[in-house]
C-alpha cells in the first residue's frame, strides 16, 4: 500500500541571494516497510524533502499524504513520524535516558510504560549502558545511536533519516549502516533516507530514488537503477567510478564513437531501437570492460592507486575513458594497455533528451 | 488548532515588544506633544484647553529656552571634557608596561562607576553641605581651597556638578580607552623605537591616530548621554541657585527643568513642552549618531 | 655609567613616580566618599554636625546604625520596620521587571531569529531608533499618560522598566539564539511540541546565559531607579522602594524630620555594597556574551 506519497510537491525558497526552489513537482510514492534512499547532490533539496514530509515546512504546491490520508495541514507533532537529523538534534542538558524517553513523556504515559520501552530500544541499539550519561560525554557513534533510538522509540511506523552517517568516521560508518540494515529487517518500519553517498545509497536501499534538478529523475530497485539508469545524468552520477559517457554514431551494427577509436556492437536489447546512422549518447561503467584483452587500445594517461582496485585513464584516439586494473598488477603513465566492451554493457542514451532508450515504463 | 502561516507567526512573537514599545515610548511621546499645546497646569488640572503655541512661545520669550541651552552645553562639555581627559591619561598610565600593581589600581579605580551612581550622589550631597559636610569642613580647607556651596553660590554648584560628575563617570571613560590602549598591536610602537621615533612621535603618530575611532565614538554616545543625565543635577543642586530665565544663573537642564515643571510646580504642559524640545534635540543627536558609527548594519 | 643612562634612567624614574603618585591619589580620591560613608555607618555620629575628623579612623565600631535601620519606624504611620519594608517592596518590582523583560525580549529575538516575518527589518530598527530617547526624557509624558490610565503604581512601573531593557536584551537574545542549530527545535516539533513548546521548553534551557543576562539587566534596571518611581508613587510612603526610602534617610526629602545621619550610612552600605556586586557580574555577563558571540560571527 502506498504509505508515504507526494504528489506533484514544490517548494520555493528566498534567500538573501534571491529565490531558490529546490522542489520543482517531486512525485514519490513509498510502499509500506520499504527502505527508501533519496539519493542526490548535495544541496539540490534532499533536506527540504524530508522536512515536508515530516510537516516542519509547508509545500507552495502539491499534496503529501501519509498512511493514505492527506496530512497537508497537520502540524509535525501530529503526524505521527520520527525523525532523526543528521546533527543527531539531542538535547544536551537531558541525560540520554531522559532524551529517549522525552517524546514518550509529551504524551503523557505511565512511567512503566515508558521506562520499559526506552530500556527496550536503548538495548536494542546496545546503548543501554549509558543511558544516565550526558550526550556531552559520548562518542560520534553513540549519539547517533541515541538518535535512532529517540525515533524508534516513538513506535511510529515512518522513520525519516537526513544523512545521518555524515558525522562519523569512515570506518564507524561501515558498521553503523551494516546494523541499520539489520535493524530494518528486524522491524520491518518504513525508512525514507536521505543521503549523498552512494555507496550507502546502494547497500541500504530497498528502493533507490535520485533527486536532482527539483524532480526524481529515476526510482526503482538499487540494481536496476544502476544498471539500466533512466537517464544519462543518473548514469554519470552513481557509480564510482563514474559511467564512461561519449558521443557515437550507430554504423553498420556497431555504435562508433564520434570522436576516438573506439567501437563496441549494438546491445541486444537495444537492436530494435536504433537505426543506420543514429546519433546516440553511449555508455559503459569501468568495471563492466575487459582490460588486458581485446581488440580495442589505449594509451596510459594516469594511474590512481585506490586499495582494493586501480584506476587507469585511458587515451584512446583522443577519448578519454577510465577503466578499473587489478590492484597489484604492475602498469604506469604511457603503457599500452589492450581491452574490451562487451555490447551487454553498453547503455544508449536520446541525444536530447538524455534518456535512456531502454526506458522502463 | 488551525496552522499558522510562520509569517504570522513571527509576527506574534514580535508583538508584544512592538505593543510595549509604542505604548510606553511613542504614545506617551504624542501624548505629551498634545499636552503641550494645552494649558494643562495646577490651575487646569481636568478642564483644561487648547492654546497652541503658548508653551513654546513662553519658553523663547522669557529666556528659559536660550539659557536651558546654554546650561545643556555648559554641563555636557563642562563634564565630558574632564572626565574623557582624566580618563586617558589614567588609561594611558595603566597602559604602562612596567607598572606594579596595575590590577590592584584598576579594581580601586573602578568603584566609583560600579557603586550604584544614585547612592553615591546621596552620599556626595551630604558630604559637600555647607559648612558641616566633609568636603567644607575638612577637605578644601586641608588643601587650602575656598568653600564650595551648592546651594547659594553659582560657581559653587557648577564646580560641586562638575567634580562629582567627574567622580561617578572617570573609570568608564579610563576602561574603554585602557582597552583600546591595549588593542594597538605592540608591533607598531617596536617598528617606531626601530625607526628612532621618541615618545612624543609615537604618541602622536600611533597612539591617537589608532584610537580616532574610538575616542569619537564615545565622545559623541557620552555627549548624548550627559545631556540627558538626569540624577547627578537633581540630587546635587536641584537646579541650582537661580532659575532658568537666565544662562548659567542656575544649574537646571531641559530634563531636570521638565521634572521639577511637572512634579514639584505641576505645570504639566510647560513641562510637557520642555520634554518634546528636548527630545527632538536629542533624537536629532541620535540619528547622528547612528549615521557615524553605522552600528545598524551589524544589526539586524 | 654615561650620562645618556643615566638620564633615561631619571626619566623613567620620573614618569614611574608621577604615574605612582597620580594613581595613589586618584585611588584616594574614588574610594574617599565610600570609606567616609561605611565608617559613618559604623559610627554613632548621628548628625553631619557632629561628624568629626576622628570619625574617619574609628574609635569604637557599633552596629547600633544598622539595628536601628532594621527595625525603626521613621514614618509614623507605617507600622512595620520601614526600610526592610522598601526592600521588599524594591525586589517585588525588580523581580516583576526582570521576569516581563526576559518574556518580552526572548519572545522578540526567536522572532528575529528565527521566524519569517513581514518588514522584519524596517519594524527591528523602528523599535531599535526609539529606545535611543532614555527613560528619564519619557518620565514626564509616561506619568501624565499613565495617570489618566490609573497606572500610577507599581504595575505602571514595572510597565514603564521592562521596554528599556527588553530592547537591548532581544538584540542579544536574537545573536544567541542564531547561534542554537535549529534541528533541537524540530525534533522537539516532531517529538511533540509546538512551536510555542519547543521554545519555552527547548531554547530557553539552551539560551540560559542570555536569559540570566536579561533578568539581571531588568532587576538592576527597575531596583536602582528614583525618577519614575518618585513621579509615580512619591506620594505615598507605605509603598516606597528602597530608593525612594534612601533619599528619605538622606535628609533630602525633608530635612528637619530625617533621623540620625548614621542610619543613612548604614542603608547606603547595606544598598550600595550588594548593587555594586550584582553590576559588576551583570558587566562581567555582558563582555562575555559579547566574545562568545563575536567569535561565532
Amino acid at each position: 500500500m502506498e504509505y508515504v506519497k507526494l504528489v506533484d510537491v514544490w517548494k520555493t525558497y528566498r534567500t538573501k541571494a534571491g529565490s531558490v526552489t529546490p522542489l520543482r513537482g517531486v512525485n514519490l510514492s513509498v510502499d509500506k516497510g520499504e527502505l527508501v534512499v533519496v539519493l542526490g547532490p548535495s544541496g539540490e533539496g534532499k533536506t527540504t524533502l524530508l522536512r515536508v514530509i515530516a510537516g516542519l515546512l509547508r509545500q507552495d504546491r502539491g499534496h503529501v499524504y501519509l498512511r493514505g490520508e492527506l496530512v497537508d495541514d497537520v502540524p509535525p507533532k501530529d503526524r505521527n513520524v520520527a525523525m532523526v537529523f543528521q546533527s543527531y538534534a539531542i538535547y544536551p542538558f537531558m541525560t540520554v535516558y531522559d532524551n529517549i524517553a522525552f517524546p514518550l513523556r509529551l504524551q503523557h504515559r505511565p512511567k512503566q510504560e515508558i521506562d520499559a520501552k526506552v530500556r527496550q530500544v536503548a538495548k536494542m541499539l546496545r546503548i543501554d549502558d549509558i543511558l544516565y550519561k550526558k550526550p556531552g560525554q559520548l562518542s560520534g557513534g553513540q549519539r547517533q545511536r541515541v538518535a535512532i533510538a529517540k525515533a524508534l522509540v516513538k513506535g511510529a511506523d515512518i522513520i525519516l533519516m537526513d544523512e545521518p552517517m555524515a558525522n562519523l568516521d569512515a570506518q564507524v560508518r561501515v558498521f553503523a549502516r551494516e546494523e541499520l540494515k539489520q535493524l530494518h529487517r528486524d522491524l520491518g518500519t518504513t525508512i525514507i533516507y536521505v543521503t549523498h553517498d552512494q555507496v550507502e545509497a546502494l547497500s541500504l536501499a530497498t528502493k533507490l530514488a535520485i533527486l536532482h534538478d527539483g524532480v526524481i529523475q529515476d526510482y526503482g530497485d538499487p540494481v536496476e537503477v544502476y544498471r539500466r539508469p533512466r537517464n544519462s545524468w543518473v548514469a554519470s552520477f552513481t557509480g564510482n567510478p563514474p559511467m564512461n559517457l561519449f558521443e557515437a554514431r550507430v554504423q553498420g551494427g556497431y555504435v562508433v564513437a564520434k570522436q576516438g577509436n573506439l567501437k563496441v556492437e549494438v546491445p541486444e536489447a537495444y537492436s530494435k531501437l536504433v537505426s543506420e546512422g543514429m546519433e546516440v549518447v553511449a555508455g559503459f561503467r569501468p568495471e563492466d570492460a575487459r582490460v588486458g584483452q581485446g581488440q580495442l587500445s589505449g594509451k596510459v594517461t594516469m594511474v590512481e592507486r585506490v586499495g582494493a582496485y586501480t584506476v587507469i585513464h585511458v587515451d584512446v584516439g583522443g577519448l578519454s575513458l577510465r577503466l578499473l586494473y587489478p590492484s597489484m598488477a604492475p602498469i604506469s603513465r604511457g603503457d599500452v594497455v589492450s581491452f574490451e566492451v562487451p555490447s551487454s554493457a553498453l547503455s544508449l542514451f536520446d541525444t536530447k533528451t538524455g534518456l535512456n532508450l531502454l526506458r522502463r515504463p | 488548532m488551525p496552522r499558522l502561516s510562520p509569517k504570522v507567526e513571527g509576527f506574534l512573537y514580535f508583538l508584544p515588544l512592538v505593543v510595549a514599545v509604542l505604548f510606553l515610548f511613542l504614545y506617551p511621546l504624542l501624548y505629551a506633544v498634545y499636552i503641550s499645546f494645552t494649558n494643562m497646569g495646577l490651575l487646569h488640572l481636568f478642564k483644561y484647553r487648547f492654546v497652541g503655541l503658548l508653551q513654546y512661545e513662553l519658553m523663547l520669550r522669557q529666556g528659559y529656552l536660550a539659557s536651558l541651552l546654554i546650561n545643556e552645553v555648559a554641563w555636557t562639555l563642562g563634564s565630558l571634557i574632564p572626565m574623557m581627559a582624566l580618563g586617558f591619561a589614567l588609561a594611558l598610565i595603566l597602559n604602562q608596561r612596567d607598572l606594579y600593581g596595575r590590577s590592584l589600581f584598576y579594581a580601586i579605580l573602578i568603584l566609583p562607576w560600579a557603586f550604584p551612581g544614585f547612592i553615591s550622589l546621596l552620599v556626595w550631597s551630604g558630604m559637600w553641605t555647607d559648612p558641616y559636610g566633609f568636603m567644607n569642613r575638612y577637605l578644601l580647607p586641608f588643601l587650602h581651597l575656598p568653600h564650595v556651596n551648592l546651594v547659594t553660590s553659582v560657581w559653587g554648584a557648577w564646580t560641586g556638578l562638575i567634580v562629582t560628575n567627574l567622580w561617578l563617570s572617570f573609570p568608564y571613560y579610563m576602561t574603554v580607552f585602557y582597552s583600546g590602549l591595549q588593542s594597538i598591536p605592540s608591533e607598531l610602537y617596536e617598528l617606531a623605537d626601530v625607526d628612532g621615533a621618541g615618545a612624543l612621535a609615537k604618541f602622536a603618530r600611533i597612539t591617537l591616530p589608532s584610537l580616532k575611532k574610538t575616542i569619537a565614538f564615545v565622545f559623541i554616545t557620552s555627549f548624548v548621554f550627559t545631556w540627558n543625565n538626569f540624577y547627578p543635577i537633581y540630587v546635587l543642586t536641584g537646579g541650582g541657585p537661580g532659575i532658568p530665565s537666565k544662562p548659567i544663573a542656575s544649574t537646571e537642564t531641559f530634563i531636570v527643568y521638565a521634572y521639577q515643571e511637572a512634579f514639584s510646580s505641576n505645570n504639566y504642559a510647560f513641562a510637557a513642552a520642555l520634554s518634546i524640545v528636548s527630545t527632538v534635540i536629542t533624537m536629532v543627536l541620535a540619528i547622528i549618531v547612528l549615521k557615524f558609527t553605522g552600528i545598524l548594519e551589524g544589526l539586524v | 655609567m654615561s650620562s645618556r643612562r643615566a638620564k633615561r634612567i631619571a626619566l623613567k624614574a620620573l614618569r614611574l613616580a608621577i604615574s605612582y603618585i597620580v594613581l595613589i591619589v586618584m585611588a584616594a580620591w574614588s574610594v574617599l566618599p565610600l570609606y567616609y560613608i561605611i565608617m559613618t555607618s559604623f559610627s554613632n555620629v548621628g548628625t553631619l554636625v557632629s561628624l568629626t575628623i576622628s570619625a574617619l579612623i574609628p574609635k569604637h565600631i557599633t552596629l547600633e546604625a544598622y539595628r536601628e535601620l532594621l527595625t525603626g519606624r521613621f514614618i509614623p504611620t507605617i507600622k512595620v520596620p520601614n526600610f526592610p519594608l522598601w526592600v521588599l517592596h524594591s525586589i517585588e518590582l525588580a523581580g516583576a521587571t526582570a521576569l516581563f523583560s526576559v518574556a518580552l525580549a526572548m519572545l522578540a529575538g526567536y522572532a528575529l531569529s528565527r521566524l519569517d516575518m513581514p518588514a522584519k527589518k524596517s519594524l527591528a530598527t523602528f523599535v531599535y531608533i526609539i529606545t535611543f530617547l532614555p527613560v528619564t526624557a519619557t518620565t514626564v509624558p509616561l506619568y501624565l499618560l499613565f495617570a489618566r490610565f490609573h497606572l500610577l503604581n507599581y504595575a505602571g512601573l514595572v510597565l514603564a522598566y521592562t521596554p528599556g531593557t527588553a530592547v537591548f536584551a532581544a538584540f542579544l537574545a536574537k545573536l544567541s539564539i542564531d547561534a542554537i542549530p535549529p534541528d533541537y527545535e524540530e525534533a522537539a516539533m516532531i517529538d511533540g511540541l509546538s512551536r510555542f513548546g519547543a521554545f519555552v521548553r527547548i531554547v530557553f534551557r539552551m539560551a540560559l546565559p542570555v536569559v540570566a543576562l536579561t533578568a539581571l539587566l531588568g532587576f538592576l534596571g527597575a531596583y536602582m531607579d528614583y525618577a519614575t518611581a518618585y513621579a509615580f508613587i512619591g506620594s505615598n510612603s507605605n509603598a516606597w522602594t528602597a530608593m525612594l526610602g534612601l533619599w528619605y534617610l538622606a535628609g533630602l526629602y525633608n530635612y528637619a524630620s530625617a533621623p540620625a545621619y548614621n542610619i543613612f550610612a548604614a542603608g547606603a552600605v547595606l544598598m550600595g555594597i550588594p548593587l555594586m556586586a550584582l553590576f559588576l557580574v551583570s558587566q562581567r555577563m555582558m563582555t562575555r556574551a559579547y566574545s562568545s558571540l563575536a567569535g561565532i560571527k
